[in-house]
């Protein structure tokens, strides 16, 4: 059973050889086959796999720290299945013969960007953690820079460069910490730390800050997120989507595992990943206000939902545990309905752009009079991330509301609010410019019609949604258990 | 004396990284990525012509802890190959631009 632990990253490196060696016109059909059996995987292993035991796995049989462990939780689960449902709407959303996806290296550099996240997530190893976020950065150092148009090479070097530094701030922290601690298995990381923060607290809490800064820079926290907005938009839309959907998230997913669930717990660090969160909420929606094309509003917003799920940072160390374990899974039940929207909406304005050839807001509109189910595929992606009712965003921010309420945090709910008032404004925004109106294009461009396969994986991630927001207690029963994972897991489960 | 090493290289690194010319970037990123390396095996006290052993029982006095040197080696290789990519990006942004970079200023007008 605990061999399973390696499946994620076994399907996707499966589908990485396939696609290298079918011929171009199968690589799309192979891809789909492959992503749908991760998808199953691990929707199987999030309800039965793992619910009560956590899958560990010492790799070559090695003990630690020698060897790497693997393991897998009902966080993992979670994550594994949100980044199937992805890595399938993405498969089948790309259509070869377009840009940048008409490079034979397309779906290979998807199979393994996917492998990269699986391992990132399934890994229980400080070190290999880091070889994952290498094998992350790699493949989409090649997807950023695939094509020679400008825009896209100036974007690439930025993250090229801002990416590199944080790798080096990981890689400096992670030596330090074994050289510290003398192991980098997550779980004893976690007791040999706690001792050593008897002993030198400012020791321990300068080496959580360090990797704190790497894994913020990943995420696109307040002040380290320049790289995001900079390349996210000259991408094609299949791979902004996954970018989107995916690699904020896996910077995230390490703040959480290893800032507030190995290192001790510290008020300065919970405080400082509040007070930034904060700062992103606002400063996300500030910067998407003055943008006037659809790809780099939506770029902005990730930014703010960054800080809405680092938020989980002030109810992390709360004494109060039924408030520290709802704050947590308020804020992954938040990740997972993110992951869904937002990568929707890049899929969606990418079906906007290969529809009208442009994706700026005062070149397109009128769309809702000749494509009215265009209309709706958006808008219902974008009222659920401002968190309109029937959708999953309510859910998400009614719940965060809830915990922020339940902490007595007042600024922070101020906060939240602001931003959410601005997230409306730019969905309406775009909607006004877009959607309403008589319809009137630009130029000699032609309406094209949409790939059927693009909007199947549209259609897919709206129902999901939906979903969500019609019967919320599933995921938020998952996200519980994650929480309950993630506190609990590293602390006192024995290896 | 690593320890020292490792310090010059990280701050010859970062001025490179300021002086903000991609030639300039790119040999930043090579003394950075190298001194983190030198500092990991500096912090580790190694002891130098002794051997890395896995299993050292009480010899520790006699032997080098053998996971630092590996984390170094597996960083040389993925440094090299982020070097590689590098290289190719800014001969890339060299065919498409001026090497100063200022076209990477003027922000794209459109996709």
């Amino acid at each position: 059973m605990n061999n399973l632990v390696f499946l994620p990253v076994g399907i996707a490196f499966l589908g990485f050889s396939l696609t290298l060696i079918v011929s171009r016109r199968s690589q799309k059909l192979a891809s789909l086959a492959v992503a749908v059996c991760y998808v199953g995987f691990g929707v199987w292993s999030m309800f039965n796999l793992s619910r009560d035991v956590t899958l560990r796995l010492n790799v070559g049989g090695w003990p630690s720290p020698f060897g790497i462990s693997l393991m897998y939780d009902n966080l993992t689960a979670l994550l594994i299945s949100l980044t199937g449902i992805l890595y399938l709407a993405t498969v089948l959303y790309s259509k070869p013969g377009k840009t940048s996806e008409d490079s034979p290296l397309f779906f290979p550099l998807i199979h393994i960007l996917i492998c990269g996240i699986s391992g990132a997530f399934t890994t229980g190893d400080l070190f290999n953690l880091y070889v994952w976020f290498e094998v992350i950065l790699l493949s989409s150092f090649v997807l950023l820079s695939l094509g020679n148009k400008v825009a896209r090479i100036a974007g690439a070097f930025k993250y090229v460069v801002l990416n590199m530094l944080s790798s080096f701030f990981f890689l400096a922290a992670a030596g330090l910490v074994y050289n510290a601690a003398h192991t980098l298995n997550l779980v004893q990381l976690a007791s040999n730390l706690g001792e050593l923060a008897l002993v030198s607290p400012n020791y321990v809490l300068s080496l959580n800050i360090l990797l704190f800064i790497a894994f913020a820079i990943k995420s696109a926290l307040f002040p380290f997120f320049f790289w995001l907005p900079a390349s996210y938009h000259t991408l094609s839309p299949a791979i902004s989507a996954l970018f989107a959907g995916l690699l904020t998230k896996v910077g995230l997913y390490a703040i959480f595992r290893v800032n507030l669930f190995t290192f001790p717990q510290n008020d300065y660090v919970q405080a400082l990943l509040g007070g930034l969160a904060c700062a992103s909420i606002l400063i996300g929606v500030a910067g998407a206000i003055v943008q006037t094309s659809i790809r780099r509003i939506l770029g902005f917003h990730i930014i703010s939902q960054v800080g809405y799920i680092a938020l989980a940072g002030i109810f992390a160390f709360s004494s109060d545990s039924t408030l520290q374990r709802f704050g947590i899974s308020v804020a992954l039940f938040y990740m997972a309905h993110h992951i869904l929207v937002k990568a929707n909406l890049y899929l969606v304005s990418g079906l906007v752009a290969s529809i009208t050839g442009t994706e700026r807001l005062g070149k397109v509109t009128g769309l809702l009079a000749t494509h009215a189910f265009l209309a709706l595929l958006f808008a219902i992606p974008a009222l659920s991330l401002a968190g309109i009712p029937p959708f999953s965003g309510f859910w998400a921010k009614l719940g965060l509301f809830q915990a922020a309420l339940s902490a007595n945090q007042i600024l922070v709910i101020v906060v939240m609010l602001a931003g959410g008032f601005f997230t409306v404004f730019s969905m309406t925004k775009i909607w006004l410019s877009a959607f309403w109106g008589e319809a009137q294009w630009d130029g000699n461009a032609r309406p094209q019609r949409a790939p059927v396969c693009s909007v199947i994986a549209c259609i897919l991630l709206s129902m999901l949604s939906v979903a969500i927001g019609l019967h919320p207690d599933l995921l938020f029963g998952r996200a519980e258990l994650a929480a309950r994972d993630l506190i609990s897991g590293i602390h006192h489960v024995a290896p | 004396m690593i320890t020292l090493c490792a310090v010059v290289l990280i701050f010859l690194g970062l001025l490179f990284l300021l002086r903000g010319s991609f030639v300039g970037i790119a040999f930043g990123l090579i003394l950075l990525g190298n001194g983190i390396n030198l500092t990991i095996f500096a912090g580790s006290k190694p002891r130098l012509g002794m051997f890395a052993f896995v299993d050292r029982g009480a010899a520790t006095s006699l032997s080098n802890d053998p996971v630092p040197q590996a984390l170094v080696l597996t960083a040389i290789v993925i440094g090299f190959a982020l070097l590689g990519f590098v290289v190719a990006l800014i001969r890339k942004v060299a065919a498409i631009g001026p090497i100063d970079g200022s076209f990477m200023k003027e922000e794209d007008a459109d996709e």
